[in-house]
């Protein structure tokens, strides 16, 4: 009888060695925490996990959050798991339109009831402007609604999937909001939600948070946000490399003054360290590169909700 | 009995260099002593381990602290699979220093691993289907024959 396809068969079958597969494996179960022996666990079981089918939705937003992570023509190790599984259906990536295309996004969710992993970036426009995003004569809180029915988890990527973000800062004009609150106002099924805030989310993390779900069908331990403890458990200012500046009261007072050249904290500039919790500090952007206070500028607070229109301006605290 | 060599010693399983703490940080020490609790570990019930060197807060210098401490072992092997691999052996028997880059070279972390060969470097008895497919693709690709009907990859999954 043949076994049900594997996420390792897939990745095999697309010329995929187990020898980078294991990489994988060994660096994502680094960036979760997780220890010798539960990294071991973590690969075996994301080895013999069937391979998912993944639906991508995409609403108001700019596509930076599928740039995140889908930029590379390399194959990363960031990319593997969603370029190499293939997803049943993205809008901006799939080849197929218009009628077809939402024929083969309706079959997956047919052929996958209770089981699709269901990623929507972009915040849902509502009330009487819901028509004002909508595709192929169905609005986007439509489309939504009927593919959160039978989603097996539901990943709200970005700032505006997850809390509104931009789309929704005043005024608001298409009474744009996340998937949360659509679930919490009723307007969706309620499904296990993940929240990967960030305007990006950092890539590390949307992998990180898709292979745990994989690997043990269950979502890892959020926190009141939603959000995936293990990314999001620490402000960015607990692990900036200004912090010690930020301790001894030595704060840069313009961008290009003596103290911002000696790493002085910006906290005076406007940075919203202290009040985000995210990774950036941790895992870095752009492959482990850099993040902005290292480069310079500010925290801008993108993973927090109201970004936009909590506080006083990006420049200012 | 002529030559030194030829006295019995038994090297200590954990060299007096390893207890020598100074200029190690505490976190340095720590790690020290893990190894060796992993090794004995290992030595008793063939468990192995590895310690993740990406989160721990170590001070600057202090990996190339370790790095002297360990030594320098028999083999360094590289693995291309998604950016460059490197698997260093150490002076101490089954310990081993892996690092994983990405494609551009950037590093994305550092691990001890206690085992005989880290598995990274181990070819894959159950991947062999693939290569059989591979190989006769090879043959007929370069003017041989089409080899005996083999099983196929689907074949030996069901
Ligand atoms: S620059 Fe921002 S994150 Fe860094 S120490 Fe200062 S306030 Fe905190």
């Amino acid at each position: 009888m043949k076994t049900q396809e594997t996420i390792f068969d897939v990745l095999q079958s697309r010329g995929v060695s187990r020898r980078a597969f294991m990489k994988f494996c060994t660096v994502t179960a680094s960036t979760l925490a997780l220890g010798s022996h539960e990294a071991s666990v973590f690969a075996q079981a994301l080895a013999s996990a069937p391979r998912p089918s993944v639906i991508w939705l995409s609403f108001q937003q700019c596509t930076g959050c599928s740039e995140s992570i889908l930029r590379s023509f390399d194959p990363t190790l960031e990319n593997l798991l969603l370029n190499y599984l293939s997803l049943d259906y993205h809008e901006s990536l799939q080849a197929a339109a218009g009628f077809q295309a939402e024929a083969a996004r309706k079959k997956a969710m047919a052929d996958n009831i209770g089981r699709y992993v269901l990623i929507v970036d972009g915040s849902i426009p509502t009330g009487d402007k819901e028509y004002w995003s909508a595709a192929a004569g169905e609005s986007n809180l439509e489309v939504l609604r009927d593919a959160v029915r039978n989603a097996g988890v539901v990943i709200a990527l970005g700032a505006c999937a997850t809390f509104g973000g931009i789309p929704a800062a005043k005024p608001n004009p298409s009474q744009a909001t996340g998937v949360d609150d659509l679930m919490t106002r009723g307007l969706i099924d309620t499904k296990p939600l993940v929240n990967v805030s960030g305007c990006p989310p950092i890539p590390e993390v949307i992998t990180g948070t898709i292979a745990y779900y994989l690997a043990n069908g269950q979502l890892p331990e959020l926190d009141a946000l939603k959000r995936p403890k293990v990314f999001y458990g620490k402000t960015v200012h607990d692990n900036c490399a200004r912090l010690p500046h930020f301790n001894a009261g030595r704060f840069a007072q313009s961008f290009d003054d003596a103290g911002a050249r000696q790493g002085h904290c910006l906290y005076m500039l406007g940075c919203k360290g202290p009040q985000t919790f995210n990774a950036c500090t941790t895992m870095k952007w752009n492959q482990g590169t850099s993040y902005p206070m290292n480069s310079g500028h500010g925290c801008l607070g993108c993973s927090e909700p109201g970004f936009w229109d909590n506080s006083l301006g990006f420049y200012s605290n | 009995m002529s030559r030194l060599s030829e006295i019995p010693i038994r090297v200590d399983f954990v060299p007096a260099s390893l207890r020598q703490t100074d200029g190690i940080s505490p976190a340095g020490v720590a790690i020290l002593s893990e190894i060796e609790s992993l090794l004995e570990q290992y030595q008793a019930f063939g468990r192995n381990g590895s310690i993740d060197l990406r989160w721990l807060s170590l001070l600057p210098g202090d990996l190339d602290r370790l790095h002297d401490v360990l030594g320098t072992g028999e083999v360094s092997a590289q693995v291309n699979a998604l950016g460059m691999s490197t698997a260093r052996e150490t002076a101490i028997q089954c310990v081993w220093w892996v690092e994983h880059c990405g494609p551009e070279g950037e590093s994305l972390g550092q691990w001890i691993e206690v085992t005989e060969v880290p598995s990274l470097l181990r070819s894959d008895r159950a991947s062999i289907a693939y290569g059989l497919e591979a190989l006769r693709d090879r043959i007929v690709s370069f003017g041989g024959e089409s080899m005996k009907e083999l099983p196929t990859v689907q074949g030996e999954q069901a």
